[in-house]
């Protein structure tokens, strides 16, 4: 008989307050009328492992009691699709710049892989791990109230099959961003390579950085690229359909951009900053900050197009002859 | 998990779907007389509609606070019970569930039949 007290002792502890006399009245007589019949077929009571064993087959109190609770669930069924997209988007964005930079960081900069290996790459992973949890908590605590908002009509009944986003083909390109992409990549580019030639970064009140002459044989590497992406992003424009054949040029594009921006990165060429009003060491801090900038954000960008070379290799593979597919949409 | 586990679990899980629906009939059913839990049980179980505790002793709660049921606490064989029967509205809700049964019922029949799977007298089984 203790052992059925402690049972109904554990289930009454996860049951509400308002219920829990109610219940564990009706489940001590259920359990009890189980019992003497079982005594009364046996001709005896029960033995203790007896009772154990009756109570285990009732099974575990939470999952006892939690049968009399309403079923509650911070984010639903319906928003729950919703909210998974959300949050992927959110830890994408918010956490692959983060790796990126720290892996341009240990890459590319000795000073900062000097103090970032080793043990230290735990304090760094930490730092992640806290990073992560920001978009977590933000997203979920948005989607839990949104769920709790009483009215959900909206998604019920105030919607309509006109108001969904059109259909779209997924090998079909944007003339427009193909446009946006052709002006960016020539107004970059011609500034870029003007940059390189003149070998003048800035120059304005007194302060000129200039780039060391080793910089001079970078003009042509990056001239070919502005020349092949122009080239793709004008071609896209006439003719806005992906092939195989644009994406592997595409995929070929990137990854020429990804070699050029590697190797100006491992060059680390400093680059001279001229500041009369600035003296002594602080031009060299200036100088040594200004580089390591530079070279930093060209890390980045290999890795970035290296990143958009595989996607560009594996959608050239996955590029079917035959009827278009749908794109995915975004719509609820 | 091997492909035999896994296809029991999968008939059990619909088993279960397929039998949840039915409970409410039964019960509401076999409530026109006054029981309690443990006699109401053993009866289904007799009947070949089998249902564990922590099943029916929530679902008789729902259907009371819906106002299917009604009960009362008495004491008997010297121990209080908690008795249940079906209410008035109740017994309108089996009627019209029980019609609705019918048609499910006939309607499975026909498709039944028609796509060469037997009767629901009469599934085959087997492979």
């Amino acid at each position: 008989m203790e052992l059925l007290e402690k049972y109904l002792q554990a289930v009454k502890f996860w049951l509400p307050s308002s219920q829990q006399e109610d219940i564990i009245a009706e489940l001590r007589d259920d359990i009890r009328s189980q019992v003497e019949e079982r005594e009364s077929e046996l001709g005896r009571s029960l033995k203790e492992d007896e009772w154990e064993s009756l109570l285990k087959q009732r099974g575990r109190p939470l999952l006892v009691a939690e049968k009399y609770l309403p079923q509650r669930s911070l984010i639903g069924p319906i928003l729950f699709p919703a909210y998974w997209f959300v949050l992927k988007i959110a830890l994408l964005c918010y956490l692959l710049p983060w790796v990126g930079v720290w892996i341009g960081l240990l890459l590319f900069s000795p000073e900062y892989r000097a103090h970032h290996l080793g043990l230290a790459v735990f304090k760094d992973l930490g730092v992640l791990w806290m990073n992560s949890w920001f978009p977590f908590t933000v997203v979920t605590a948005v989607f839990a109230v949104l769920e709790r908002a009483k009215d959900k009509n909206w998604l019920t009944t105030d919607w309509s099959p006109r108001k969904l986003p059109a259909v779209r083909d997924a090998q079909r390109i944007s003339r427009t961003a193909s446009g946006i992409e052709l002006v960016a990549n020539t107004i970059f580019g011609i500034w870029w390579l003007k940059i390189l030639w003149t070998q003048t970064l800035f120059e304005s009140d007194g302060i000129k950085i200039t780039l060391a002459p080793a910089w001079h044989k970078f003009f042509w590497p990056f001239f070919a690229v502005l020349l092949v992406n122009t080239a793709l992003s004008t071609f896209n424009f006439i003719r806005p359909y992906w092939t195989r054949q644009r994406r592997a040029m595409r995929a070929l594009s990137n990854l020429l951009t990804a070699v050029t921006l590697f190797f100006v990165a491992r060059e680390f060429t400093p680059l001279m900053v001229k500041a009369p009003a600035i003296v002594g060491d602080r031009v060299a801090t200036l100088s040594w900050a200004v580089t390591f900038g530079l070279t930093l954000s060209f890390a980045i960008g290999a890795i970035i197009c290296l990143a958009l070379s595989a996607v560009d290799t594996w959608r050239a593979a996955k590029i079917q002859q035959g009827p278009p597919q749908l794109s995915q949409g975004v719509a609820i | 998990m091997s492909p035999g586990a896994k296809s029991d679990s999968l008939l059990d899980n619909l088993r279960l779907e397929l039998r949840r629906g039915c409970l409410v009939l039964a019960v509401l059913a076999e409530l026109h007389t006054e029981q309690y839990g443990y006699t109401l049980r053993k009866a289904l179980v007799e009947r070949g509609m089998e249902i564990d505790e922590g099943t029916l002793y929530p679902l008789l709660r729902r259907l009371e606070s819906q106002g299917l049921l009604v009960s009362e606490w008495r004491e008997e064989d010297k121990r209080n019970k908690r008795f249940y029967r079906i209410s008035r509205e109740g017994r309108q809700i089996l009627k019209l569930l029980l019609a609705e049964w019918q048609i499910i019922g006939a309607s499975l029949e026909e498709i039944l039949e028609e796509s060469g799977n037997g009767t629901l007298r009469k599934v085959p089984t087997g492979s």
